[in-house]
């Protein structure tokens, strides 16, 4: 007994110490943030860093203007639109692919998305520059093209894969008798879904808006392509404006002294913000799910098919919605804002279309056939955000194919680098090494973490802080974990540009997602497995190791595929910290190298787009394999599942 | 009370949004539009780490490069392909870039009445044009590998590579030496800076290895601010610049390097294009360039550069009419 109370206890602080790895890494990052930022910003002055509309920071100058006003607010516009198209389009996706879809497409469907995760930020940057700003210009009064739509339009489709993902996951998570048991008391197939499948499956969704936001606040290298870059405050749509991740990133290369801690500065008030941020979505949360997670969803489905029953009119469902809207602004303005917008194109068009139709087709116009209508229109919608999705996504892969395929060969992938046949072979070494690296970290403290948080926290009072540690760290822009490795690995600890602190710095930057996909999938393990176990005499520890933990081995399957994609895709950290080698084979560790996504950053500098649509092709290949591979194994152990 | 789930609307509703969207696609890719002088002028620029722009701008403004302010609303991208992609895709742009990566995707246009050919560019006739250059500390020359590769930096063979990258070679007065082999010559040269002078080096690279195999070159690229910094930090053997190296310059560099121990060898001279969309009436695409290019009737000024850049100028083109009317 001793012994198994023993590993029992030394399995709990293994896996408390990696939880508390999240914080360590937080506070880090806090540590340097702050201690050269804040002096930064007493020296210009806090109220004119903040409020200041001027910023001139040219090396040499002498009228330099510290006044970041004007990239907070084009970071907010940005953030705020792009997550509301984001979320209104991806949820869609998510309940199309889970209820409306014919099974036949739905494993292409969930394929296609899952790659669209794995396109670099710069593809995006490159196809927002060659077909979404030109066809923006079109239609631009002031014939400019850039700007918050163009860079809200890109970010979408970028925090689209998140979205879908994560809504999907919880969607499948919900108890199926949820379904049946709407569809039992008479609701029609949409009813059921939108009502009480999609509301018992919010916490994903805010899971989603939280790393959506994180995602679309922090995306720099598509951003910096799209926005313009003049620092003004914006006034319109379109118009050259700039935000604070694509200020940091032009400028961080080359500023020294008071230019280069105000960029730190800028980097703080991007810190600030998203902890701000995470704190409020934590007590939005936290008031949610305060009762267990199983009680508030039978509860809220009973209260929803109470609900069902008695809405029978269309008027006290007018009064229902409208409620349930005022009640949207009065608690949560901000968090509902995406929901809200749901409501509203939903609410706004709906009355005239329903009217239309059914005056059209139904000349009694019951309250029945309008409440039909609505149903019919959401359905429709979710058609629609899917065709949507697919044709962006379908675009996107066919202007990369056009584009690259001629030019991908043997020699091209594996050849020896020359100026005038340059190959991949340096940068697929260093991806590989740079993923390795990433993955030996984070997968075992995520996966710690996420089991300690799920199977021995979940009530405990100090775990709501290493949560708020993981949701900020998820929320940091990637560009600030750049300056972060930069200045830590790269300078501190003297590794100089190299892999290790590349990967190093990729490996806190994935560890956030790494923890929630695990966690989400530990969640759907059902409790009764934990007390089979448990009453057959299995300790914790063997409890959560050999039932608890294979049964969630598709959403650790998940959680790889999401961080090798974010690895091989992310650019903006990469080049901050490995250097920019692309003609050597990198001999370890210890040297700097490129990876596949920072070679189409080089190409694409140097005017050799052709060689970038070929790596974005071999990148494109490579995600696909990656994504096809993991979804085998996880068909595998899913079936192994039943098994138990 | 029982609703019937099969419902009539679906496929009218469905039809309906499809052809709203096939609509406004096609009418958005239907109406493309061509230059025209009445419309606006849309400047586009490098950021402010790019050593094009900063050599662009001090040799409109002079000095007082750095205190000047791009105009506001204008578009600043962070690359040579991206500006070279936005202005072949935008009627209205104006942007620079440097003649060695301009293709025929855009127009070049005339400065001060001329065209950046070898010869105008030679007589300063065409105004637009800097050194490429590396920096240095000298101290560190007295390792054998980094004093080789600064030799044959400067020696015929590279100059020839230069010419061979579409450069103008740098003027010597007492010519260029040939490059001698150093039998058993080893050790690593780190490389760093200017983005504009990299494809060259990785050439420069390639000969040089060719002639000494047991050397290595590190050769990462990120600015010519970037590259000033390494050489500041000791990050880096070699720091390429794509600028004319100033005072101020050299003065920083030495708060980390150690007075008097910067160095510098030119590599070449590059001139800075200003081009247009290739709708454009005025310019010509870089294919035609020839040396017995003459004057050109129409062009633009420096003055009139200048003005519409600066955002403090007090002049403002609202229109491409409006600029080459203000002579």
């Amino acid at each position: 007994m001793m012994t198994v109370k023993l590993k029992d206890g030394i399995a709990k602080y293994f896996l408390l110490c990696s939880a508390a790895f999240s914080i360590v890494a937080l506070l880090a990052i806090a540590l340097f943030l702050f201690s050269r930022g804040i002096p930064a910003m007493a020296e210009i002055g806090l109220f004119k860093f903040l409020f200041g509309t001027v910023w001139h920071n040219n090396p040499g100058a002498t009228n330099q203007s510290y006044g970041v006003l004007p990239m907070i607010l084009g970071s907010i516009y940005v953030t705020a639109l792009a997550t509301m198209i984001g979320l209104t389009i991806g949820i869609f996706i998510a309940v199309f692919i889970f209820k409306f879809c014919p099974k036949k497409i739905r494993g292409i469907l969930e394929q296609l998305i899952n790659l669209l995760g794995g396109i670099p930020s710069v593809v995006f940057g490159l196809f927002g520059i060659l077909v979404v700003v030109p066809a923006l210009r079109q239609i631009s009064p002031t014939f400019v093209g850039e700007g918050i739509l163009a860079a809200s339009l890109i970010l979408s489709i970028m925090i689209l894969p998140t979205i879908v993902t994560i809504s999907l996951n919880s969607l499948k998570a919900v108890p199926r008798n949820f379904y049946e048991g709407a569809l039992a008391l008479g609701a029609t197939k949409e009813q059921s879904v939108f009502k009480v499948v999609l509301p018992a499956a919010k916490s994903g969704v805010y899971t989603a808006v939280v790393l959506s936001i994180g995602r679309a606040i922090g995306e720099t290298m598509a951003v910096i392509m799209v926005i313009g870059g003049s620092p003004q405050i914006p006034t319109s749509w379109l118009q050259s404006i700039d935000t604070l991740t694509a200020l940091i990133a032009r400028n961080s290369g080359e500023a020294s002294g008071l230019a280069f801690e105000a960029l730190i500065a800028c980097g703080v008030v991007l810190f600030v913000f998203t902890i701000l941020l995470n704190v409020f979505l934590m007590t939005v949360k936290i008031k949610r799910t305060n009762q267990s997670y199983k009680l508030t969803l039978k509860r809220h489905n009973e209260r929803q098919a109470q609900k069902l029953i008695d809405h029978t009119s269309f008027l006290h469902l007018r009064v229902a919605l409208l409620y349930k809207r005022t009640k949207f602004f009065i608690k949560y303005p901000f968090v509902k804002l995406g929901q809200f917008f749901v409501w509203l194109v939903v609410v706004c068009k709906l009355n005239v279309i329903c009217r239309q139709l059914s005056e059209l087709l139904d000349k009694n116009w019951r309250a029945e056939s309008r409440q039909k209508a609505w149903y019919a229109f959401l359905k429709v919608s979710s058609f629609f955000a899917a065709f949507l999705g697919v044709l962006a996504l379908v675009g996107l892969i066919l202007f990369i194919l056009i584009r690259g395929t001629p030019y991908v060969s043997w020699h091209f992938v594996f050849g020896k680098y020359t100026l005038d046949n340059p190959t991949l072979t340096p940068a697929i070494v260093g991806t590989l090494i740079l993923v390795g690296i990433a993955l030996c970290i984070s997968i075992p403290i995520g996966v710690g973490s996420a089991i300690f948080l799920s199977e021995y926290a979940r009530k405990a009072k100090g775990v709501k802080y290493i949560r708020l540690a993981i949701d900020s760290l998820a929320a940091i822009p990637s560009i600030v974990y750049g300056l972060f490795g930069f200045i830590f690995f790269v300078g501190l600890f003297g590794w100089s540009y190299s892999l290790l602190a590349g990967g190093v710095t990729l490996a806190i930057m994935t560890l956030p997602t790494v923890i929630r996909i695990t966690e989400e999938s530990l969640l759907t393990v059902p409790h009764i497995y934990r007390e089979g176990s448990v009453a057959l005499g299995a300790s914790k520890v063997r409890t959560t190791f050999k039932v608890v933990l294979p049964c969630a081995s598709v959403g650790i399957a998940s959680a790889l595929i999401q961080t090798v994609g974010r690895v091989i895709s992310e650019s903006a950290v990469l080049i901050l910290t490995i250097g920019l080698m692309v003609n050597i084979v990198p001999d370890g560790v210890m040297s700097p190298g490129t990876s596949l996504a920072l070679n189409i950053y080089y190409f694409g500098n140097f005017g050799s787009s052709d060689q970038a649509a070929a790596t974005c092709v071999v990148l494109l290949i490579v995600v696909l394999l990656l994504n096809l591979v993991l979804s085998f194994v996880g068909k595998r152990l899913g079936r192994n599942n039943f098994k138990y | 009370m029982f609703i019937v789930s099969k419902n009539k609307f679906s496929i009218a509703t469905k039809l309906s949004a499809l052809l709203l969207f096939i609509v406004s696609v096609f009418g958005l890719t239907a109406c493309d539009y061509q230059f025209r002088v009445d419309r606006p002028i849309i400047i586009i620029s490098r950021d402010s780490a790019s050593g094009t722009r900063e050599a662009f701008f001090t040799l409109l403004f002079g000095s007082k490069q750095a205190d000047i302010r791009l105009k506001l609303g204008s578009i600043e991208l962070n690359s040579t392909a991206a500006i070279l992609a936005r202005v072949s895709s935008d009627p209205q742009s104006i942007g620079y870039d440097s003649l060695g990566f301009v293709n025929d995707s855009v127009k070049l246009l005339p400065v001060d009445k001329y065209l950046p050919t070898t010869q105008n560019i030679l007589d300063d006739k065409y105004k637009l044009w800097r050194p490429l250059s590396v920096l240095y500390r000298i101290d560190r020359m007295k390792q054998r590998h980094l004093s080789a590769f600064n030799d044959f930096l400067q020696s015929q063979q590279a100059q020839d590579i230069v010419q061979s990258r579409g450069y103008v070679n740098f003027p010597s007065s007492e010519g260029y030496a040939e490059y001698k082999p150093i039998a058993d010559l080893v050790g690593t040269i780190r490389v760093s800076g200017s983005t504009t002078v990299e494809p060259m080096m990785q050439r420069l690279r390639e000969k040089f290895l060719d002639y000494q195999p047991n050397c290595k070159i590190e050769l990462t690229a990120a600015g010519s601010g970037p590259g000033r910094n390494d050489i500041k930090n000791d990050n880096s053997d070699f720091g390429m610049q794509s600028a004319v190296v100033t005072q101020s310059h050299i003065d920083d560099i030495e708060q980390g390097a150690g007075v008097g121990n910067v160095g510098q060898t030119n590599l070449a001279i590059d001139a800075i294009a200003v081009i247009v969309h290739s709708s454009n009436y005025l310019g010509i695409p870089k294919s035609d360039l020839t040396d017995d290019i003459q004057e050109q009737g129409q062009s633009v000024t420096m003055q009139n550069l200048a003005n519409l850049i600066d955002n403090d100028s007090g002049v403002s083109f609202a229109t491409w009419k409006a600029m080459l009317e203000f002579q």
